[in-house]
């Protein structure tokens, strides 16, 4: 096989030097040689090359010779066929950079491809992490957000004792059906921000304040909330939340490390909007777990179908429809599942 | 080592040849990369996108080159994220031992930053030549931690001085091969640094309350008028949207405005061993003009204009650069100090932090 020979146009530098003279590398049957621009036609030097820089767009490459001198030249061409006839390795990646509209879409399918094998494994990866954590660790974490909760928001309840104790009796009910093999604490709390409400931290403490307790005509509709509650703890959903959120806003921070702070604000919205979307899952979820939990107590869904219902009006339009950054699904789609759930 | 041929050699400004149509599909390539990655590629996104900068910019026919490899990167960068992974798991458990584990990193900080400033350096080449930074651990901690102490302890007032000081602490310490650069920087160029800051951060807030003002009436009395009252819920929610919104604008200029801004006094009062000069004509007006226009279309298209705004912001700051050179440029010859480096280039080379000259 003859050999293919090409010439390339550039400039030398000697190693460490700033001044530079024009050259030619030339590869022909007698290998690669370099001669100096205009000074003498004979016999070029004989050469090695060693490291060349990749690709990029109309940057000048910078080959390295074996002796420490460098040779730069625009000529990307006549660099990639060089590489190619002595049978080294080049990158592609300038191929990819270069737009056309097939490109633009192998990158629009790439991406939806990517979005979707994400939204499987970004849950899965953290909850297998959630999984490792001991549950001593998890019941600690909400008893510190606990704690701090309680210094900021948070005051002494203003309910009865007998209440308080009714309350703590029909929710050993629930407990005793649920999988738990602990009694996660219960506080009711005086919160005058949250309004009608109940929240469950980590692994534990769960919040019930002293206006859903006025907004519920009965012992019974308060458990359909403890017992929604109850079924978060049960399921991990706080810490499970976190260790989501948290996975999404890693990868947002890195795909956007280059393209400055705005574009990394546009990357923690969409880890955002990811995480609220699992939120609602949770919610879905908690509710169905609630609904078992209720029947197997023998209280039955209704004064939970009651309770939602209150809550729904009290919250009014806001929870009428789901929205992207919703952290729980539509009131009115909530209410309906309970009601697929009821025995006829 | 001024000859008299000095007075020949006509000031050469720096040229950039970049375009914003070839920069967004290098930047895309990187986004796309870099997810299916899971972040690896990160690292050869850094690289191609500093060479396609460094690389179409020109001085005197030469380009810059960025030289750092990005396994070189990559080794850093997990270093950087197994730290800030420790100190978050170490906070989420126990709540206060993140704050522990900070202040046992604290004291290897300037020693990171340090490398860092010299990895920046030794990686940016011209006309075969490296730049090199010497900078030491004491000196950074004085520069990075006492500095913006004081600034802080004087409500900002002496913040230009913390900027001078820092800037020349950079620069006193760089040199270009064996050429060493050296800084005299009057204080009054960085006072109209921070004067001009001062100003955008009020205009641009009063205009964003505006604009918030205007929409939350049109919200209210112009939906009114018309029978179509939207929920209390939905107002207030709007509302406080826009006042976040309109509060963190301004935050996305100003720090840019003085980051890059100080540049030209700094510039101005740099010089280079051998009587070469450098000058910067960037005036702060078109500075903020072109920040103002870049965060707008970057929000307007979604994020989808960065590459242009990218492109414009590099073009104004670097064709107002100037080299007065005292001589011919191509006399300049680099250190050989590339043995002892290379050992503690294993684990020191941190990229990722971003500061700088």
């Amino acid at each position: 096989m003859t050999a293919e020979s090409l010439e390339i146009a550039g400039d030398l530098f000697e190693p460490g030097r700033a001044a530079s003279r024009p050259a030619r590398l030339l590869y022909d049957r007698r290998g690669l040689t370099l001669r100096p621009v205009g000074q003498w036609s004979g016999h070029g030097e004989t050469v090695k090359l060693s490291e060349v820089s990749d690709r990029v767009a109309g940057v000048p490459r910078r080959a390295a010779l074996a002796d420490g001198r460098s040779f730069v030249t625009p000529d990307d061409e006549g660099i990639d066929r060089l590489m190619r006839v002595l049978g080294r390795r080049s990158s592609k990646l300038h191929i990819w950079e270069r737009l056309t509209v097939k490109r633009l879409a192998i990158f629009a399918v790439l991406l939806v491809v990517a979005g979707f094998a994400l939204r499987a494994a970004v849950p899965f990866a953290a909850d297998y992490a959630a999984n490792s954590v001991p549950e001593s660790w998890e019941r600690h974490i909400g008893e510190t957000a606990y704690t701090q909760l309680n210094r900021i928001y948070l005051e002494e309840s203003n309910l009865p004792t007998e209440k308080q104790a009714e309350i703590n009796a029909i929710y050993d009910r629930l407990l005793a059906e649920s999988e738990l093999n602990y009694r996660p604490d219960l506080h009711m709390v005086a919160a005058s921000g949250i309004g009608p409400n109940a929240l469950a931290l980590p692994g534990g403490p769960i919040l019930v304040t002293d206006s859903l307790v006025r907004l519920a005509d009965s012992n019974e509709e308060l458990a359909g909330v403890l017992a929604h509650e109850l079924a978060h703890v049960e399921a991990r959903h706080g810490l499970r939340k976190v260790l989501r959120y948290g996975g999404w806003v890693m990868l947002a921070n890195v795909v956007f490390a280059d393209s400055g702070s705005l574009i990394g604000e546009v990357g923690s919205l969409a880890a955002l909007t990811a995480t609220q979307a699992y939120s609602r899952d949770f919610e879905a979820e908690a509710d169905l777990r609630g609904a078992q939990l209720m029947q197997a107590s023998g209280i039955g869904i209704e004064p939970f179908i009651a309770i939602m219902t209150k809550l729904g009006r009290h919250c009014g339009d806001a929870c009428e429809t789901t929205g992207l950054w919703d952290s729980h699904p539509a009131m009115p789609d909530r209410i309906d599942s309970l009601r697929e759930l009821q025995p006829q | 080592m001024g000859r008299e041929r000095s007075d020949f050699e006509p000031p050469k400004r720096l040229e950039f040849k970049g375009d914003a149509r070839t920069y967004f599909g290098i930047w895309l390539t990187n986004i796309v990369f870099t997810l299916l990655t899971l972040g690896i590629y990160s690292a050869w996104a850094t690289v191609r996108t500093r060479r396609y900068f460094y690389g179409n910019t020109y001085l005197d026919g030469y380009a810059f080159d960025y030289t750092a490899k990005p396994t070189t990167i990559l080794k850093g960068r997990a270093i950087a994220f197994a730290i800030l992974l420790s100190v978050a798991i170490a906070d989420y458990f126990v709540s206060g031992l993140g704050n522990l584990v900070w202040l046992a990193i604290l004291p290897f900080i300037p020693w990171l930053l340090c490398r860092s400033l010299r990895f920046r350096a030794r990686v940016t080449m011209w006309r075969n030549v490296r730049f090199h930074w010497r900078g030491s651990y004491g000196g950074v901690f004085v520069m990075y931690f006492l500095w913006p102490l004081v600034a802080i302890v004087s409500l900002g007032f002496l913040a230009p001085f913390a900027w001078r000081a820092t800037r020349r602490y950079i620069g006193e310490n760089l040199s270009f091969g064996r050429a060493g650069f050296s800084t005299d920087l009057p204080v009054g160029p960085f006072y109209n640094v921070w004067v001009a800051a001062g100003f955008s951060y009020l205009g641009l807030f009063v205009i964003s309350l505006c604009v918030f003002l205007a929409i939350s009436l049109l919200l209210t009395v112009g939906f009114d008028i018309r029978h179509i009252s939207l929920d209390e819920n939905v107002r207030i929610h709007a509302g406080a949207t826009l006042i976040i919104v309109g509060s963190l604008f301004p935050l996305f200029i100003v720090p840019l405005l003085i980051k890059i801004g100080i540049r030209r006094p700094l510039l101005n009062g740099l010089s280079l061993q051998g009587g070469h000069r450098f000058s910067s004509n960037l005036s702060l007006g078109s500075l903020f003009g072109v920040l103002v226009i870049n965060t707008l279309a970057i929000i307007v298209t979604l994020g989808f204009a960065y590459p242009w705004a990218a492109m414009r912001l590099w073009r104004i700051q670097a064709e107002a650069i100037s080299v007065i050179p005292a001589g011919p440029l191509d006399s300049f010859i680099d250190q050989e100090t590339m043995r002892g480096d290379v050992v503690s280039s294993e684990f020191a080379e941190l990229e990722g932090f971003e500061f700088g000259l």
